[in-house]
């Protein structure tokens, strides 16, 4: 069970996963252009810090763009959180949309939706 | 597929490989499928509606950036825009040095003309000429420099050139355009009552010059420093209303095209030699038939008579050229 920091690029967001604080920050923009490279890194990291018993996980999502490929790699990072909290972790996810942006609230709600098990919040991300 | 359904998928091919399959697991595993048959579902949507979102916000992106395009060209030089557009940020960094023809322009007595009219009437007389004069400098390939109070500043061959000559070309062309649209401008402004005439002198230079983007970090003017265009201002002062006069570099460029009338040779301010100058000829029309340019392997004729000081020096050499012609030809039959 390692942390995983990652920093932004202009078409990645900043990732830290700190396993001691059992928290989970993504800040920026996504687009990359291997996406599936770049979600299985984080997807991996998660599912052996759930593996090893961690029992609770706060993430923040703070993405002002992501494009189609890695909004679908957030619904499977949702589907293993809620998975995470169907065995029992305590799972929670705030994720801060622009209060202007109006589809990617929408996307959040949606998948919120589906999320059944960890607890999910929409919330305004201060846009500067 | 993701690793849900895989699995689902797996334990149903395995339960319908069996002879005679549980019937409640059998439901119960159609069921986990119909259900995240629905959840990939409502996630395509989500996707297809997000892709929409995504290429509307790119559409109104790309609107957005043709009106700053659009824009960028009114205050920047279309030539530097559309460097800049093709090539990024490399565009932006240093400078060059580089020959060019530098235009200079500027208006007989401005002061006096400044005085005579309301300053609503010389706003509305400085849009036309700028307007007028920055089109032509657009249609001829020219980057607009600068507007110094009522002069202009124009060069040929940065960012891009299409070879001394033909940038040389351009710039005395632009120029007689310029005179020439500047009349038609006369009698428009006069029968808008706007009385004062408005004269231009022109001078253009052609050198070396440090050209590229000059200023501050967070700044910058994309323009031409250095002797060739000083000479060109100073060229321009020592212009006729109304006409146009170049050096002996430029002339030498565009010699093979254009009439011009060699004029007096002067030393300028903060230059050691003296400068031949030469004065484009307004008329470049008339000149078509009075003018003989050719050349070829071991000949080149160039004949402008209406310039021609010398007439009989030009008819010795012609004829003896001619004689020699024949003479050979006479050999060789």
């Amino acid at each position: 069970m390692n942390d995983l920091h990652l920093e932004a690029t202009s078409r990645t967001p900043a990732v830290a996963l700190d396993t001691g604080a059992g928290t989970l920050m993504m800040t920026g923009e996504s687009y990359p252009e291997d996406v599936t490279g770049f979600f299985a890194t984080l997807t991996g990291a998660l599912s052996s810090f759930f593996d090893s018993g961690a029992e609770s996980l706060n993430t923040e999502i703070r993405l002002t763009y992501f494009n189609s490929s890695s909004a679908r790699a957030l619904m499977e990072l949702l589907e293993l959180l809620d998975d995470a909290a169907a065995k029992g972790a305590k799972v929670n996810v705030s994720w801060y949309c622009d209060p202007d942006d109006d589809i990617t609230r929408e996307f959040a709600e949606d998948i919120a939706a589906d999320v059944s098990n960890a607890s999910v919040t929409i919330l305004d991300l201060d846009v500067e | 597929m993701s690793n849900k359904i895989e699995l689902i998928v797996a334990r149903l091919e395995a339960l319908l490989s069996s002879e005679t399959p549980d019937p409640d697991s059998l439901r119960e595993t159609a069921e986990a499928l119909l259900s995240q048959f629905q959840r990939q579902s409502r996630q395509l949507d989500r996707l297809v509606k997000l892709s929409d979102a995504n290429a509307e916000k790119l559409t109104k992106s790309n609107t957005a950036l043709s009106s700053l395009t659009r824009n960028l060209a009114r205050f920047v030089p279309e030539t530097v825009v559309d460097a800049l557009m093709k090539s990024g940020d490399e565009q932006l960094a240093g400078t060059q040095r580089r020959q060019l023809t530098v235009f200079f322009s500027d208006i007989v007595d401005f002061t006096g003309m400044t005085e005579k009219l309301e300053p609503e009437q010389l706003a509305r007389l400085m849009m036309d000429y700028f307007s007028e004069m920055n089109r032509l400098c657009a249609r001829w390939g020219g980057t607009l420099d600068q507007f110094i109070g009522d002069a202009i500043v124009i060069f040929f061959g940065a960012p891009k050139s299409k070879g001394a000559q033909t940038d040389a070309c351009n710039a005395v062309g632009m120029a007689l355009e310029m005179q020439e649209r500047l009349k038609a401008l006369r009698v428009k402004w006069a029968g808008e009552g706007l009385s004062p005439p408005l004269h231009v002198r022109m001078g253009l230079s052609t050198g070396y010059a440090t050209v590229g983007n000059f200023g501050s970090d967070s700044r910058l003017h994309y323009t031409a420093i250095g002797n060739t265009v000083n000479a060109a201002a100073r060229i321009q002062g020592l212009a006729n209303a109304d006409s146009i006069l170049i050096d002996a570099d430029t002339q030498a460029l565009v010699q093979d095209s254009t009439s011009c009338r060699r004029g007096d040779s002067v030393t300028l301010r903060g230059r050691q030699h003296p400068v031949q100058l030469y004065e484009v000829s307004a008329d470049q029309t008339a000149r078509s038939q009075e003018f003989v340019v050719g050349s070829g392997d071991g000949f080149r004729l160039f004949l402008d008579s209406a310039i021609l000081s010398d007439k009989q020096a030009a008819l010795s050499l012609l004829r003896e050229a001619v004689r020699q012609l024949e003479e050979q030809d006479d050999q060789a039959s």
